[in-house]
């Protein structure tokens, strides 16, 4: 556990943070949040960083704004497929793999937990 | 002279910490007896000796008799603080203790007994001239009678385990159709929690405040009482928030209170830490139940008493006293305490395990951490999901349920979910704030624990992420920064 000092949205604030396993634990304006990411340990060293799971995730508690993608459609890595909105601000979210969109289990106006999975792609089996 | 070279301890946890604490600043050596689970804890780590008692699940170590009296003796302990839950209100237990020359930490057996059934404890207290809350306490245990008894004390009715405690075995009946299922199934409870099907009735208060003399007799039959505390913030019958002095009390009510205790206590040939439980309803108030062990609270007594409640004991235990005069013990300030659970506020309140991650505890004037576990430790699903108190004092009741905001506010728990934003929900509602708040309290305002409604930053995950990933260079930078601005900097003082 580390304590940083950050500009977060324009203020500077303490914030307590540690990585456990997949998850991401952070302590600021006295409250405590845990997002969980994936990740793994590349072949050349110790670095980690995020695993392509082709799968998309509430990244926090919100609102879902629009679907942009259906059922079975081909996205590219970097599309965005969700669009939700929370604490008043909209944010995307992308395809991390490219392939076909296996599954939406949410549509517009939905309100959607941290963490809950929104859609998954299959990954395109292809180098 | 009777003296303590070693002592055990038949618990964990927290309060297995508490002990050890007292022990070593009056340098007796402690003995820690402890389940396979519990290795990786504090308490194991401060005790001077450990002795595995058994495996995981309670009644294989923490509840088995026979193995903590044989793990004191094999370590050549001569006493045995039994702390509060698992043995410590087993007369049994304590019988055992004095069969092998072990010193119990506690009441006589006989007086555990007497207090530990519910259905002779009413007895003696009625004899004192004491009320009790209105009901049923007969041999006659047919259901079909007992819904006639219901009648009678007029509904709401509840229904308890006479050998219960802690919630369990318990149920409200509203109305008859409701009756014959909840008599049924509290007897069911009542076995499987405590083995017997015994069940009393009595008269629900349904806006009562619950109210608890901290009592004390020294050896010499002295019984001092040491005020109250009120718990009335309670979540199925456990107590979440708990504080001394009472919130809202008529000072007349007070005394009455206390002078009720203590004749309690003196009927019962008290020895040692007890509480004496009262439900408080407009000018009336019953005795409840008499809990012959330290309690989870009793912090908050001795903030506000300056007094050392383990000590007091482990003196009362070797003969010591008399331990103060009544007219020395007068209360100042307010204090408040916090139960930290281990479970998820924004999902009823479900337990959670796991490693725990990193943890900060926010030290300041008139804040005290009373906690179990470390960084790295685990939290396992064999016992109780508190894993800390938080307990803080200041002059006012006001000033202390500020201080114990911001400390909540600041306090680190990582790695498991904690009840910290359920515990600030309620220090902010405002029937707590003013202290009209009664039994009903959660139940009324917080009956599914919280909505999930935390409001995240995406710019903090963003930055954080690639801070925490990268590492090395960044902290430096944020150490530096720590020196510039400390968190005492931060205005913590309240504005009344």
């Amino acid at each position: 556990m580390k304590r940083y000092f950050l500009e977060v949205d324009g203020q500077w604030q303490w914030v307590w943070a540690e990585r456990i396993g997949n998850e991401f634990w952070f302590h600021c304006n006295g409250n405590t949040h845990n997002v969980e990411f994936k990740s793994k340990t590349s072949r050349r060293g110790g670095n980690t960083e995020f695993i392509e799971s082709g799968e998309i995730k509430a990244p926090m508690p919100g609102k879902i704004m629009k679907v942009l993608k259906k059922l079975g459609e081909k996205v590219v890595v970097g599309e965005t497929v969700i669009v939700m909105e929370a604490m008043k601000m909209e944010y995307s979210l992308e395809a991390d793999v490219t392939g076909t969109l296996e599954s939406i289990s949410v549509s517009e106006n939905d309100q959607v937990n941290l963490g809950q999975l929104l859609a998954s792609i299959s990954k395109e089996e292809n180098d | 002279m009777k003296t303590i070279d070693c002592l055990a301890i038949a618990n964990r946890g927290e309060v297995a910490v508490r002990i050890i604490q007292a022990c070593k600043e009056m340098g007796i050596e402690t003995v820690l007896l402890h389940s396979e689970a519990d290795e990786k804890t504090l308490a194991y780590r401060l005790c001077d000796k450990a002795v595995c008692i058994g495996p995981s699940p309670v009644n294989q170590s923490y509840l088995n008799i026979e193995a903590n009296i044989q793990g004191a003796l094999s370590a050549d302990a001569e006493a045995i603080h039994p702390g509060f839950g698992f043995l410590s209100e087993n007369a049994e237990f304590a019988r055992a203790c004095e069969k092998h020359r072990l010193i119990f930490v506690g009441p006589r057996p006989e007086t555990i007994e007497l207090f530990g059934d519910k259905i002779s404890a009413k007895k003696l207290v009625e004899k004192v001239g004491i009320k009790t809350v209105p009901g049923y306490q007969g041999e006659n245990q047919e259901t079909e009678y007992l819904i006639e008894e219901c009648e009678k004390v007029g509904y709401p009715v509840i229904v308890k385990a006479a050998a219960g405690g802690g919630g369990r075995g318990m149920k409200i009946v509203r109305g008859k159709s409701e009756a014959f299922e909840a008599i049924e199934s509290a007897k069911r409870e009542a076995v499987a929690a405590f083995g017997s099907p015994i069940v009393f009735l009595e008269k629900y208060l349904d806006h009562a405040k619950h109210i608890e003399v901290q009592i004390f007799g020294d050896h010499m039959g002295n019984i001092y009482h040491l005020y109250e505390r009120e718990c009335s913030v309670q979540r199925r019958h456990q107590k979440v928030i708990e504080e001394s002095l009472a919130a809202k009390i008529d000072d007349q009510i007070r005394e009455q209170l206390l002078e009720a205790a203590v004749k309690i206590a003196r009927a019962g040939n008290y020895r040692g830490a007890g509480t004496v439980e009262f439900l408080q309803q407009d000018d009336d108030f019953y005795f409840m139940e008499m809990n012959t062990r330290l309690q989870v609270e009793h912090p908050v007594t001795e903030m506000v008493m300056g007094v050392d409640l383990v000590k007091a004991q482990i003196q009362t235990s070797l003969d010591r006293g008399p331990l103060w005069t009544q007219g020395d013990l007068f209360p100042r300030g307010h204090s408040i305490e916090c139960r930290i659970y281990a479970e998820d506020p924004y999902q009823a309140g479900i337990p959670s395990t796991g490693q725990v991650g990193g943890i900060y505890w926010p030290q300041g004037p008139g804040r005290r951490f009373d906690f179990g576990i470390e960084s790295g430790d685990e939290v396992t699903p064999y016992y109780d999901s508190m894993i800390a108190k938080v307990i803080v004092w200041d002059e006012t009741r006001i000033r202390a349920i500020q201080k114990m905001r911001k400390t909540l506010q600041d306090t680190v728990i990582f790695g498991v979910k904690t009840n910290i934003p359920y515990l600030l929900a309620i220090l902010e509602h405002s029937e707590f704030v003013s202290g009209e708040m009664t039994t009903q309290f959660i139940n009324k305002y917080f009956p599914q624990g919280l909505k999930l409604n935390q409001e995240v930053s995406l710019d903090i995950i963003e930055k954080l992420k690639s801070e925490v990933m990268s590492g090395g260079s960044v902290e430096e930078s944020s150490l530096k920064n720590q020196l510039q601005k400390s968190p005492w900097s931060q205005n913590v003082w309240s504005r009344t």
